[in-house]
């Protein structure tokens, strides 16, 4: 399909009002994925896998159906597909699962995360440290270039247990090299790939990567579903996480015994509906290709990193045109993030700024926080001129 | 435009920096931008003789902090225990969200913990 953003665009009225750039904290959401939400409510409700009545097996169907097509798309099984709330959910399912998994197998194990991680990367990691004891965690530092130093990470691999890293940073835009995943996985590690970041821009190999996760949310499907992508084998061997439910298939007053997979890590009633929508959201994604999100991203970005450089008063965290995806974190020298945020929204400019949950790399840049703009597919750039110019009034305040 | 008062002031303080004598003092952060605000108080006779404030923030807080503390000077600690978040509101000017609000309250919520706690201090 061709691409034209305009057409695009007529899709998400919202984008009328407002210059939307804080896509890696939330994207807009498309009438096609709204418009499917509200028919299941409509006309396809009822609660799932329970019920034997036709309106719960058609709701049942809808869910599985969406579990399907995420399958395909990943090249996985079905059953490799769990759906959780979100990445930090599917994150914290496997520090807790995992950790427990290889520390009564091996008394302890040695986690690798880095940096640049969000935090949800890094404390689902001390939490099963204060619960488990024996972990170790190390850190992955930076290069001169915001990228995640290679050397550091050639030597920390060695002998870790687990080796999770983001995919994608959400602060400065890089895609990590996919070859980190391939070197941890031939040192003998566990993988963990954290694309809430990276899945709603990119197509993923799952090679080297044991487990995937990602949000919903930021890839245009309603808030409150996630994804956790797994190996059958290490998902059979991994104990539960939360408890109740579907995830079960024999209680007594003694014991409980888990059900199969995917079942087994899903507590509760799960968002079945959102699961729903987000089989929306990758069809309409799968509609305007990945490849022309990734090329449409990349000249945005290019174009708007050119301008702001000829902005006075600008600093720029990671500015190399390999590797980067649409995210800018900068500051201005005279004002205060959240001020250049503030004064953004004056022009209805929707903009970042602050730790960006990831506190371990603001640090290491020293700084208290910044300001970043993120864009989608949908963003124009008129809407980056628009954002050089309020840059520029900003300068002259 | 609006914010000019306010970026000024920020820029520009009056009632920035240390006290020699004060005898009540609390500092304080916000998680929203990060903005640390300490202030210094010179007490007498329940009444705020002199007052200064320190830290680092958005433009926001500081400016709030010294157009605040402008305000309290000469004025008994009951009065400063019955000021609200309205009070700031009319001071700041510009209107605020409910997430922005909290850059401008800080240095009211650390005004009134260093008062409570000089209170508390000096109750006998
Ligand atoms: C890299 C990264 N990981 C994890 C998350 C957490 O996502 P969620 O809040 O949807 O769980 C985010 C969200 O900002 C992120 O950018």
């Amino acid at each position: 399909m061709s691409f034209n953003v305009e057409e695009i665009r007529k899709d998400f009225p919202i984008l009328k009002d407002v210059i939307f750039f804080d896509n890696a904290a939330s994207t807009q959401k498309p009438l096609q994925v709204i418009e499917s939400v509200e028919q299941f409510y409509k006309n396809n409700y009822a609660n799932v896998l329970r019920g034997v009545y036709k309106l719960s097996e058609k709701a049942t169907e809808l869910y599985e159906q969406s579990r399907k097509f995420l399958a395909d798309f990943f090249g996985v099984k079905s059953k490799e597909v769990i759906f959780t709330k979100n990445s930090t959910e599917s994150l914290n399912l496997l520090a807790d699962s995992l950790t427990r998994m290889i520390v009564k197998k091996k008394g302890m194990v040695k986690v690798l995360i880095s940096v640049l991680e969000h935090h949800s990367n890094i404390v689902p990691w001390f939490i099963a440290k204060e619960r488990y004891e024996n972990v170790e965690i190390e850190f992955v530092g930076l290069n001169q270039e915001f990228k995640l130093d290679e050397k550091d990470f050639l030597q920390k691999v060695k002998g870790k247990d687990i080796v999770s890293l983001t995919g994608l940073s959400n602060v400065t835009g890089y895609v990590t090299n996919p070859k980190l995943f391939e070197i941890a996985k031939k040192e003998g590690a566990i993988t963990i790939c954290d694309g809430a970041q990276l899945v709603p821009h990119h197509k993923v190999n799952l090679d080297y990567i044991d487990f995937l996760v990602f949000s919903g949310h930021k890839m245009l499907a309603p808030v409150g579903i996630g994804v956790l992508i797994g190996k059958q084998d290490l998902l059979e061997e991994m104990p539960c996480f939360l408890g109740g439910g579907e995830m079960i298939s024999q209680v007594n007053v003694n014991n409980f015994k888990a059900a199969e997979l995917p079942y087994k890590f899903e507590a509760g009633t799960m968002p079945f509906v959102q699961a729903y929508g987000l089989m929306k959201a990758l069809e309409y994604l799968n509609k305007i290709g990945f490849d022309n999100i990734v090329e449409h991203e990349k000249k945005l970005v290019e174009y708007a990193l050119q301008k702001m450089k000829s902005v006075k008063n600008i600093t720029i965290y990671g500015s190399d045109l390999e590797d980067k995806t649409g995210i800018i974190a900068f500051n201005h020298k005279r004002f205060h993030a959240h001020d250049v945020a503030s004064f953004m929204d004056m022009r209805n400019i929707a903009i970042r700024a602050g730790h960006h949950c990831a506190m371990p790399l603001h640090e290491f840049l020293n700084i208290n926080g910044s300001a970043r703009v993120s864009f989608y597919f949908y963003n124009t750039f008129e809407e980056v001129d628009k954002f050089i110019d309020a840059l520029n009034w900003i300068n002259a305040l | 435009m609006e914010y000019d008062f306010l970026i000024e002031r920020s820029e520009k303080p009056v009632y920035k920096g240390n006290l020699k004598e004060f005898n009540a003092s609390f500092n304080d952060r916000n998680q929203v931008c990060g903005d640390q605000v300490e202030i210094f108080l010179k007490i007498e006779d329940g009444i705020i003789k002199d007052a200064k404030f320190d830290g680092k923030g958005c433009l926001i807080s500081m400016a709030s902090s010294d157009l605040l503390l402008e305000q309290v000077i000469g004025k008994s600690i009951d009065e400063v225990l019955k000021l609200d978040d309205e009070f700031i509101r009319k001071l700041v000017k510009v209107p605020l969200g409910v997430n922005r609000i909290k850059c401008a309250t800080l240095p009211l919520k650390v005004l009134k913990r260093a008062v409570i706690d000089y209170v508390s201090k000096n109750k006998n």
